[in-house]
């Protein structure tokens, strides 16, 4: 069975894309067969740290939306009030708002008059790539899209060729979070050593352990704050697998988009420490 | 013609709130009656689609301006297709704005 890890930050930001890379290749270098899925299909970047990607599949994402028959719409306002997205206005007649629509169909089943019907358009894109020893499975939303899941979900059925499935997934903890999370052995946490982000944090790790899934966690950019990341951790008994020191050379590498796992020896030695607790974790 | 504000407490001396989609009050000026009336916007509070239930708001009490202090992109494009002239940075009290707005129009 493979095993998959799931790589979460609660605010974005926190270099969460960096470590799933890095990780990925870490796993790659040992040998292993990975599968990194970047279900943050909002704004996929994982990607951008691969330089030979060859693609080789790319598939549409559809998804039905509620069209209004404008011909036999009253006005009434029944799926307008139904609604509890605000996704419908009514003015004259009623109007769907695609961006803020999650496709729960309640409003074709409440219209008296039998106005609204579902039509099938294309929410977005998964595209699977080959390249750094790794399979790369990215999920893109398109812009105007309101609801993911469908498209994480596509992401999530075909990345499945690795042992180790690395999960790059959205910021937040809200239904993309725990549609990404979802199935996953554990959640390696990525904090930053600031202040900032604590409170997403630990909103993150709840809905993951309401869930049932471990929570586990790696520091970024150590060294920066006050050590307030450490406390949460001890707080909410989560055990920190790693501390990655910030480095001004290395964080400029990256941002140029140098893989993680290339950019310093010391990164290096950091991601392979932590595949290796994974690992033992994992197999015992 | 009628003229909205949102406003951050149910009175016609009440600050303009910043935020319109999120504003719990409007403050609407009626010029053919010379009348003010505050409504309550019901999706004040919603965690979806807080602009569109504004629009909504706003044109189920027959709005035809809204003066507001910033407007979001989408929520604009909703109140052209609502047919609701929507003017931006305006703030204080909502009263003023709407005078204000009346005087640059030349038609008190
Ligand atoms: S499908 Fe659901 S979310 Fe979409 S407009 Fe209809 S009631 Fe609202
Ligand atoms: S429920 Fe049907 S008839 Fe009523 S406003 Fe909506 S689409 Fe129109």
């Amino acid at each position: 069975m493979a095993v998959r890890i799931a790589l979460a930050g609660g605010k974005g930001g926190t270099g969460k894309t960096t470590l799933a890379v890095g990780l990925a290749r870490a796993f790659v270098s040992a040998g292993e067969r990975v599968s990194l899925l970047d279900l943050d299909v909002e704004e996929p970047n994982a990607h951008l740290f691969f330089k030979d990607l060859r693609e080789v599949s790319r598939r549409e994402v559809l998804s039905s939306v509620p069209v209004v028959r404008q011909e036999d719409c009253t006005a009434c306002g029944r799926c307008r009030d139904f609604c509890r997205f605000n996704a419908i206005v009514v003015f004259d007649k009623a109007i769907v708002l695609e961006e803020f629509c999650h496709r729960c169909g309640g409003c074709v089943l409440v219209c008296p008059e039998g106005a609204i019907e579902e039509r099938e358009v294309v929410i977005g894109e998964v595209v699977k790539a080959v390249g750094g020893g790794l399979e790369l499975v990215s999920g893109w939303l398109k812009v105007g899209q309101a609801n993911p899941g469908p498209v994480i979900r596509e992401v999530k059925a075909e990345g499945v060729g690795g042992q180790w499935l690395v999960l790059d997934c959205p910021p937040g903890s809200g239904c993309a979070f725990v549609e990404s999370v979802e199935g996953a052995d554990l959640l390696l946490g990525v904090v930053e050593d600031t202040p900032f982000g604590a409170h997403d944090f630990r909103k993150a790790v709840r809905v993951a352990r309401e869930m049932g899934i471990d929570v586990l966690v790696v520091v970024n950019r150590y060294g920066m704050g006050n050590g307030e990341v450490l406390r949460v951790c001890e707080e909410e008994g989560i055990e920190v697998l790693a501390k990655v020191p910030f480095r001004e050379e290395v964080h400029r590498s990256l941002a140029r988009g140098i893989d993680p796992y290339s950019a310093s020896g010391e990164l290096r030695a950091i991601l392979d420490s932590l595949r290796d607790a994974l690992m033992a974790r994992v197999r015992g | 013609m009628r003229i909205a504000v949102p406003v951050s407490a149910p009175s016609k001396e009440a600050l303009m709130d910043e935020k319109f989609g999120r504003a719990q009050w409007f403050l609407i000026y009626d010029s053919q009656s010379g009348r003010y009336e505050v409504v309550e916007n019901p999706g004040f509070e919603a965690s979806s689609g807080a602009g569109p239930a504004a629009v909504q708001t706003l044109r189920n009490h027959s709005v035809d301006v809204l003066l507001a202090e910033n407007i979001g992109p989408k929520a604009k494009d909703l109140l052209a297709v609502a047919g609701i002239k929507a003017y931006e940075d305006y703030s204080g009290r909502g009263e003023d704005a709407i005078r204000e707005f009346l005087t640059s129009q030349g038609s008190r």
